[in-house]
């Protein structure tokens, strides 16, 4: 679909959808899937360039709409899940759910960990089956979404070891919509899944896990790249009140020293913001971008979007204050942004901070010796670990795409489990 | 357009592609940056500390820098400078400005202010000393700021000159001129034609041998002591009139541009300035540990990755042609503010002991308010893009009449 095309798509379908979205507090969903089907051969193969160039194309338009909420739901569809499942579905797991996705059929919404939450956790069910509990707070995209994908930490474990694919509609899986001040149009939910069986060609696997920092700093970066058009719009808009509206006789507000700087200092901010978010698009286009790159990007856009709102928000007097107002409204979702655990402030600085600090400080190690409960326990959680690599191993064999590192990367993490196993002295399963 | 000439050698490398061209740093640029950075190493850096307790700066930096190639950016090869263009200058307020060095300011007025508007606009009999300018032989100031004004100078510039046959005779008083106290040429606003207005103003050489021109006192700063700063008196002071820079009347606009790409280079330095000490407090394993300081300095270090980004994109503006005043004067204020705001947090971080002299820290404390005055102050820089951004609401006031916002 070519950018006239995407931005005439944009102005008349989406705009109109947006503004029945946030008057129903529903997520567009509907123009989400309508733009797949149109847009799906550029917008749904990541790992081509053209695929990001056009979600970075799309992703200003949808910010100049006026709604994060929308921009957000429309985004997310066309993004990360895709992405995820593109590089490291099985052909089972294509068939029943990226095809699908691609062609707008149904949706498909990531379950992002945030800093400081427990992940969910994968462990042993009955017979080959799987099982995953736990709880994500403010999923982007649910309700509404057909498919989630969560980020599972093997029992025992330590960070995220691999994702797994579940039907929203599952009874396991309950769903709490989240009722904000703002980003109305956007789908949140709390997540809760209780013991929610996952079969083998449900995982994506450890290789899935890996892919998720970039994965995840190209949704930041296209959603800093909405917020600076959704600051743009709410300048103008700012702009034409205060150059129209009589303060005294043959005087407008702009004419005012303080009412000019206080705009001037808007300006700047997002002026400044637009440049930074142009550079580091204009850098992904030729590659991927580091995760701390994208992180301070959108660590960025979020405060200078929320500074910019207020100080509309200030400069309209009363009309700032009707909730009906366009400024008004991307102030509300200004403030709700951080909600979304993409870009939760903590983990915004945390990521960030990899551009100073290298890696992550590492968690203390526990350092007392377990008990046999305990290592049973570890047993169990290195199975599970093997289960994960192993359907790595058996997803790249079967994928299209052959995934010929992530196949490496799974034997070799097999070796690791191998030998963890022997320690623990008590196999519980071996891969064949 | 630019007073630097255009440059051949900023080719972007294939690896650096997505950065404003010519900001992609290909060999040439990293070359160059390399050879500052050894320039600040071998000649300020060792003097740095004494040359700032006794608030002076030796002639010989200007030498040393000449023969670096540092002062002469925007002179062309064949009038004795390097022939480089804007990305360059940029190049070198950032690598001066990041060590935090004496004297920065100073070599920069020279580089950045003074050789560029000899280049481009003194006549032949000047020919030697832009040569010797931007050689180092010479030191050159900019004298426009005056004690009764320096941001509405149309209107309050009360410096005059009057032409006396082949001479001008001018009169007045300059204050706060960088270099003033070193300097052998400094580049003269006077008033030479009657009434009020952008105008009416030239742009002079005056060589501080030239009878009336009288050297005032060195000011005693808050900070910047080994960026020395000085006022100056012209009685009656004769000067050749073909030591004009220009046409009669232009010094004003003529200055004006070069002011811009000076306020760009300044928002850059203050950038670099700022990164500086926040490469610096991350080093500091108290603050590595810490998740609140981490945190605080990661969104430091973003804010200031999106001002270089701002401030890169408008210098390649500037590299192609247009320098947009208004985004200068911006640039310079926000960049100038955040800074400011980032230093302050970094000497947060650092605790009470960043006001004590031994700690390294204090110089910091004193010479960062210096960000939002020099160059123009923060609220004449916010005038200036207010002004532009009143324009803007009448037009869009005009297309949307009728429609309710």
């Amino acid at each position: 679909m070519s950018t006239d095309l995407l931005a005439g798509f944009v102005a008349q379908r989406v705009a109109r959808a947006a503004g029945k979205a946030e008057r129903v507090r529903r997520p567009p969903l509907g123009v989400a899937r309508l733009l797949m089907r149109h847009a799906g051969p550029v917008l749904g193969t990541p790992g081509r360039t053209e695929a990001m160039d056009a979600r970075l194309e799309l992703a200003p338009l949808l910010g100049a709409v006026g709604s994060l909420g929308t921009a957000a739901t429309v985004l997310h569809s066309a993004g990360a899940p895709l992405a995820l499942l593109h590089r490291h579905a099985s052909s089972m797991l294509r068939a029943r759910v990226l095809d699908g996705a691609l062609a707008g059929a149904h949706s498909v919404a990531v379950a992002y960990p945030r800093a400081g939450e427990a992940p969910c956790i994968l462990r042993p069910s009955t017979g080959p089956l799987l099982a995953v509990d736990g709880r994500v707070a403010c999923v982007a995209g649910v309700p509404g979404a057909d498919w989630l994908v969560v980020p599972v930490q093997v029992e025992g474990g330590a960070g995220i070891d691999g994702l797994v694919v579940v039907r929203a509609s599952s009874p396991h899986v309950l769903v709490d919509r989240v009722h904000t001040v703002g980003l109305h149009a956007a789908a949140l939910g709390d997540v809760t899944l209780q013991d929610c069986p996952v079969a083998r060609w449900q995982v994506l696997g450890s290789a899935a896990a890996r892919s998720l920092p970039a994965v995840t700093a190209d949704e930041r970066l296209l959603m800093a790249s909405a917020m600076v058009a959704a600051m743009e719009g709410a300048l103008t808009r700012t702009l034409v009140f205060v150059g129209g509206r009589l303060f005294a006789p043959g005087q407008v507000l702009g004419d005012q020293q303080v009412v000019r700087h206080r705009l001037a200092d808007l300006m700047a901010d997002h002026d400044v913001t637009d440049a930074y978010v142009r550079e580091v698009a204009a850098e992904r286009v030729h590659g991927p971008v580091a995760p701390h790159r994208a992180a301070g990007v959108a660590l960025v856009a979020c405060a200078a979007l929320r500074r910019v709102a207020e100080g509309c928000m200030q400069l309209l007097g009363a009309r700032g204050f009707m909730d009906e107002h366009p400024v008004t409204r991307t102030y509300r979702d200004a403030v709700t942004l951080p909600l979304l655990p993409l870009l939760d402030p903590d983990t915004l600085a945390r990521d960030a901070a990899q551009a100073l600090f290298g890696s992550a400080p590492p968690v203390a190690a526990r350092r007392r010796t377990p008990d046999a409960h305990e290592l049973g326990a570890m047993a169990g959680s290195v199975a599970l670990g093997a289960a994960l690599e192993a359907s790595a191993v058996m997803h790249a064999a079967d994928s299209d795409a052959g995934d010929g590192a992530g196949a490496m990367d799974a034997a070799a993490g097999f070796g690791r489990v191998e030998r963890e196993l022997a320690f623990a002295g008590d196999i519980a399963w071996r891969a064949p | 357009m630019s007073v630097f000439p255009a440059h051949p050698d900023t080719r972007p490398a294939a690896s650096e592609a997505h950065l404003p061209a010519p900001f992609a740093r290909g060999a040439a640029h990293l070359a160059f940056r390399e050879r500052v950075a050894r320039f600040v190493a071998t000649e300020i850096l060792p003097h740095a500390d004494a040359w700032d307790r006794e608030e002076r700066l030796p002639r010989a930096l200007f030498a040393a820098a000449g023969r670096a190639g540092l002062l002469g950016l925007a002179v062309p090869r064949e009038q004795g400078g390097a022939g480089m263009d804007y990305s360059y200058a940029v190049a070198l307020a950032e690598e001066l400005m990041r060590h935090r060095v004496a004297g920065a300011v100073n070599l920069m007025v020279q580089s950045n202010c003074v050789c560029p508007l000899m280049a481009r606009h003194a006549g032949p009999d000047l020919a030697d000393a832009l040569r010797a300018l931007a050689q180092g032989d010479a030191v050159g100031a900019l004298g426009s700021t005056e004690p009764g004004g320096g941001s509405a100078l149309p209107h309050t510039l009360a410096t005059t000159a009057v032409r006396d046959g082949d001479d001008w005779v001018i009169d007045g008083e300059k204050a706060y001129i960088t270099n003033a106290p070193m300097a052998d040429w400094v580049l003269v606003l006077a008033r030479t034609s009657a009434g009020a207005g952008p105008l009416t103003m030239s742009l002079i050489a005056v060589p501080v041998d030239a009878p009336g021109f009288v050297r005032g006192p060195q000011h005693r700063k808050l900070g910047l002591g080994g960026s020395p700063t000085g006022s100056l008196r012209l009685e009656r002071c004769r000067v050749p009139a073909r030591y004009t820079l220009g046409r009669p009347g232009y010094g004003y606009p003529q200055m004006s541009a070069l002011l811009c790409q000076e306020r760009l280079l300044i928002a850059a330095g203050a950038v670099a300035y700022a990164r500086s000490l926040v490469k610096e407090a991350a080093a500091d394993p108290a603050n590595a540990a810490d998740p609140a300081r981490r945190a605080a300095l990661a969104s430091a270090h973003a804010r200031l990755d999106a001002g270089r980004a701002y401030a890169h994109a408008a210098a390649a503006r500037v590299c192609e042609g247009d320098t947009d005043a208004a985004a200068c004067a911006m640039a310079k204020y926000a960049l100038g503010d955040l800074a400011q705001d980032v230093a302050a947090e970094c000497l947060r971080l650092r605790g009470p002991g960043a006001a004590r002299t031994e700690g390294g820290m204090e110089a910091v404390l004193r010479d960062v308010r210096a960000l939002t005055v020099f160059g123009g102050t923060s609220e004449t820089m916010r005038e200036m893009y207010g002004g532009r951004l009143a324009g803007a609401m009448r037009r869009a006031t005009l297309q949307m009449e009728g429609h309710p916002s």
